[in-house]
């Protein structure tokens, strides 16, 4: 069939033109990258023999460097093409952003016209905006550090936080002192708001600013003052107080911006690699800033600051989105940090609890987000958090949670909040709680005479897997190796007679083995048109499926969609039997794990709408926790594609 | 997006060429992708062809800007520059090092030489066609972004906006029905 359809393909003008008019070349998305790189070529000719902008009293940008924004969804797809697959244990990552795009890259249409050289004008005017935006801040946070405020008319409370962004767990009591705000132009609500409003994007402000609290005492017993923990601002007894951070412990004044020395200033933007990039301008929907002051003790002061455009009744104007602001001594050490309440900082984080045997199990909470823009600012922040490895693995009590399983005597007790979010957490965390498997399955889809059958050997704990399968998959015959053995990949096709190979980055390394709390690997979206909330984010760091990637990471996530039907045997192993049924495509699944490795040991997907066709997948035989022999493979005589674009088309083959 | 017509595509390009840059592409982007695509398909990766389809556009905003007036078949002149670029792209590619002429490369990119078997290939490629068709949404453009265009399920989830998985399904069941259709209709292997 495969072949058949090859010959849909033909560069007659008449079959381009029935393509063309009947479906679209591409998704919203590449035809706006494409439109990124068309503008930024017909820029590039247009601009030829402007003159590059000369410094003047600021670090100029890089010029010259080719701007190439690629969507996110290309940089993380083109990573996870070779990592998605890898057997058991060794991981990868990967990124799945299902959207209504119509609205990606609406900024990125406008026209830029800076590039490749950067007008000085631009400069200049950025450098004003920034300059007013940074005299702002140093106002407003100073009402915090005794400036602008009567620090003897105060009053005294107390909140009680969590470590960790999730955590009720590690509670901490901090002491806090109100003092009343005596800057005539500043000292209302309305007027705090509107001079927030002027240049910081909401978030930053609309919940830190509050109204409404009268004559109560400020404790943490206290339900009203509770709602507004961590206030920096509130109306008390008709009186506009300011919270006293400079009286809190850790803490540090770094906004004294007209104290400091500036010493340099760059706009930039960011590259998929992360690499500044000169491009910049009113184009765009960032624009990043880095600024290095230094204080009269001659220590460095450096800021990074995003600022975005958010739309107000004026129309869209440029605000500070978020800022990070470290001191650094002479050597380059951070001896201070102080960032925006809607940065991300990775010490907030809690870590595992180290004196303890077992780590907790994480409950199952869905993270719901509602637009690409949050999706991104999301993906960003989790995505930092792997890579810096924030979070640290620590295995959950099995044998508690089997034993309650299998305790269980029926429906509603096998089915608990806790049963689940167990199964769920060792099904995507399966390479942690096994050293080495070596398997056999076969994979039947449903044409009658298309089958697979493939074994793997993996090695969890020394990086290594090998995939061998070999049968028809739509008709279409396929044999193909592939090999994780730690930095080394290579995937061979062995009848095309043909292999890729590559060495897995330190990067890439690094991420496959990072670790990332159960709720975080899945976040759903429900900005769809159609008003279903779905899988929007998806990263893997390890696998329970030793060969097959068509039951996917995302299939429990949502736990209204899947319950456990009973406790079977499988290979000698206690199971669950679990039954999902999905609204989407009709699609039933039926998993069976095995409960203490979370190994999938046999899966089926029912097509309700196509007379219940099945896809089934199964191990045949499974050898758990015993040495292993790693492979040979031969692959003399075969081409080498490493070089070229064959690689997703393996991995999708 | 608005689609306009030649008549007032040509007058925003110059009253407007921002907007009026983005209508001709909006326009022609199916267009001259396909064209670029079918000469790339075999020697470039998604990246060339992206590349490639931002030099035709590229090149078609700044024969705009140089015009007093734009006249001619826009069409067939984004057409023939996306032919133009798309060998370019081709010969380096390749990496040829001598002249190849657009004939030449074209008759290389072609394997069609049988007359009888060309007559016979394009009447069941339009039977194809419209059994695909048939398939009803969102199928069929799963089934030809997946063998026409060469996607792969992720990528197609992003252009049908459903999930990776339903997408892997909905082809699945998809070839199967495509199957029945083509026999039915006499297509078989």
């Amino acid at each position: 069939m495969k072949d058949e359809l090859d010959i849909l393909f033909s560069r007659d003008e008449s079959d381009i033109e029935e393509i063309v008019e009947n479906y679209p070349a591409a998704g919203q998305q590449e035809k706006e990258k494409i439109y990124d790189i068309c503008k930024r070529k017909y820029n590039k000719e247009k601009s030829k023999g402007v003159e590059e902008s000369e410094k003047d009293g600021y670090i100029k940008q890089a010029e010259g460097v080719e701007v190439y924004k690629r969507p996110k969804l290309y940089r993380i797809l083109s990573a996870a093409a070779a990592l998605v697959i890898v057997a058991g244990g060794v991981g990868g990552y990967a990124f799945m952003k299902n959207r209504n795009s119509a609205e990606f890259g609406a900024g990125s249409t406008e026209t830029t016209e800076i590039e490749p050289g950067v007008p000085q004008g631009l400069i200049d005017e950025l450098n004003a905006m920034a300059d007013e935006m940074l005299s702002k801040l140093e106002r407003l946070e100073g009402f915090h550090y005794g400036r602008g405020v009567d620090t003897a008319d105060n009053f005294k409370g107390s909140m009680v936080i969590a470590e960790g962004l999730d955590s009720d767990q590690s509670r901490e009591k901090i002491d806090l002192n109100y003092c009343r705000v005596t800057d005539e132009e500043l000292d209302s609500v309305e007027e705090m708001r509107a001079f927030c409003k002027s240049f910081l994007v909401g978030e930053l402000y609309s919940e830190r600013i509050i109204d409404d609290f009268m004559g109560a005492d400020a404790d943490e017993e206290n339900s009203e003052f509770s709602r507004h923990i961590g206030a920096y601002f509130i109306m008390y007894n008709d009186k506009f107080y300011s919270r006293d951070i400079a009286s809190e412990e850790h803490s540090f004044c770094l906004t004294e911006f007209s104290r400091y020395e500036l010493i340099s200033s760059e706009f930039y933007d960011e590259n998929e690699e992360g690499e500044r990039t000169s491009v910049f301008g009113y184009g765009n929907d960032v624009i990043k800033c880095e600024r290095v002051y230094k204080k009269s003790d001659d220590r460095l002061i450096q800021i990074n600051l995003d600022f975005v455009k958010e739309d107000d009744e004026n129309g869209a104007a440029w605000k500070i989105g978020s800022w990070d602001i470290c001191e650094k001594d002479s050597e380059g050490t951070v001896c201070a940090r102080q960032v925006s309440p809607n940065t991300f900082d990775p010490k907030l984080i809690k870590e595992a609890d180290d004196d303890s045997e077992f780590a907790e199990l994480q409950l199952h909470e869905m993270i719901v987000l509602h637009s690409d823009k949050e999706l991104d600012e999301y993906y960003d922040k989790i995505n930092n958090a792997k890579k810096e490895g924030v979070y640290k693995f620590k295995k959950v009590d099995v044998d508690k949670y089997v034993d309650q399983i299998l305790a269980a005597k029926n429906s509603d007790e096998l089915n608990t909040l806790e049963n689940k979010s167990f199964l769920y957490h060792i099904m995507i965390n399966s390479s942690r709680y096994f050293d080495t498997a070596e398997t056999k399955y076969v994979y039947l889809v449903n044409y009658p005479e298309n089958r697979y059958e493939g074994e793997t050997v993996v090695d969890n704990r020394n990086y290594y897997s090998y995939l061998e399968e070999s049968g028809y998959y739509h008709d279409h015959y396929s044999e193909r190796l592939e090999i994780y053995d730690n930095k080394d990949y290579v995937s061979i096709s062995q009848q095309y007679k043909r292999y890729f190979k590559r060495e897995l980055t330190d990067e890439e390394l690094l991420m496959m083995d990072s670790y990332l709390p159960d709720n975080y690997r899945v976040i759903f979206s429900d900005d769809y048109e159609d008003g279903y909330t779905t899988p929007a984010l998806e990263f893997v760091d390890s696998s329970a499926i030793l060969c097959s990637h068509q039951f996917s990471y995302t299939l429990l996530a949502n736990f209204d969609e899947w319950e456990i039907d009973g406790i079977e045997k499988i290979l000698d192993r206690d199971c669950v039997h679990i039954f999902k049924k999905c609204e989407l495509g009709s699609t039933n699944t039926e998993l069976w794990l095995d409960i203490r490795t979370g190994i999938l040991l046999k899966g089926k997907e029912i097509y309700e709408d196509s007379d219940g066709a099945v896809d089934e997948f199964e191990i045949t035989e499974l050898k758990l926790n015993e040495p292993i022999q790693k492979r040979e493979y031969d692959i003399t005589g075969y081409t080498d594609t490493s070089n070229e674009n064959y690689q997703n088309e393996m991995v999708e083959d | 997006m608005i689609i306009m017509n030649e008549n007032e595509l040509r007058q925003l390009l110059k009253s407007d060429p921002d907007r009026g840059q983005r209508a001709f592409y909006d326009k022609y982007f199916n267009y001259i992708y396909t064209i670029v695509f079918s000469y790339l398909k075999n020697c470039g990766s998604i990246e060339d062809i992206d590349e490639c389809v931002g030099d035709v556009f590229a090149e078609c905003f700044l024969y705009f800007d140089k015009q007093e007036t734009i006249e001619g078949n826009m069409k067939a002149f984004a057409a023939s520059i996306a032919r133009c670029k798309a060998v370019d792209t081709y010969r380096r590619l390749v990496r040829h090092s001598g002249n190849i002429s657009i004939e030449e490369c074209e008759e290389e990119l072609r394997s069609d030489d049988d007359v009888v078997a060309v007559s016979e290939m394009s009447e069941l490629r339009q039977i194809l066609y419209s059994k695909v068709k048939e398939l009803g949404e969102p199928d069929s453009t799963i089934i030809i972004q997946k063998y026409y265009y060469g996607r792969n399920s992720r990528e197609i989830s992003e252009i049908v906006a459903i999930s990776a998985d339903v997408v892997r399904a909905r082809c699945s069941r998809a070839m199967k029905k495509l199957r029945g259709l083509l026999e039915k209709a006499g297509v078989s292997r």
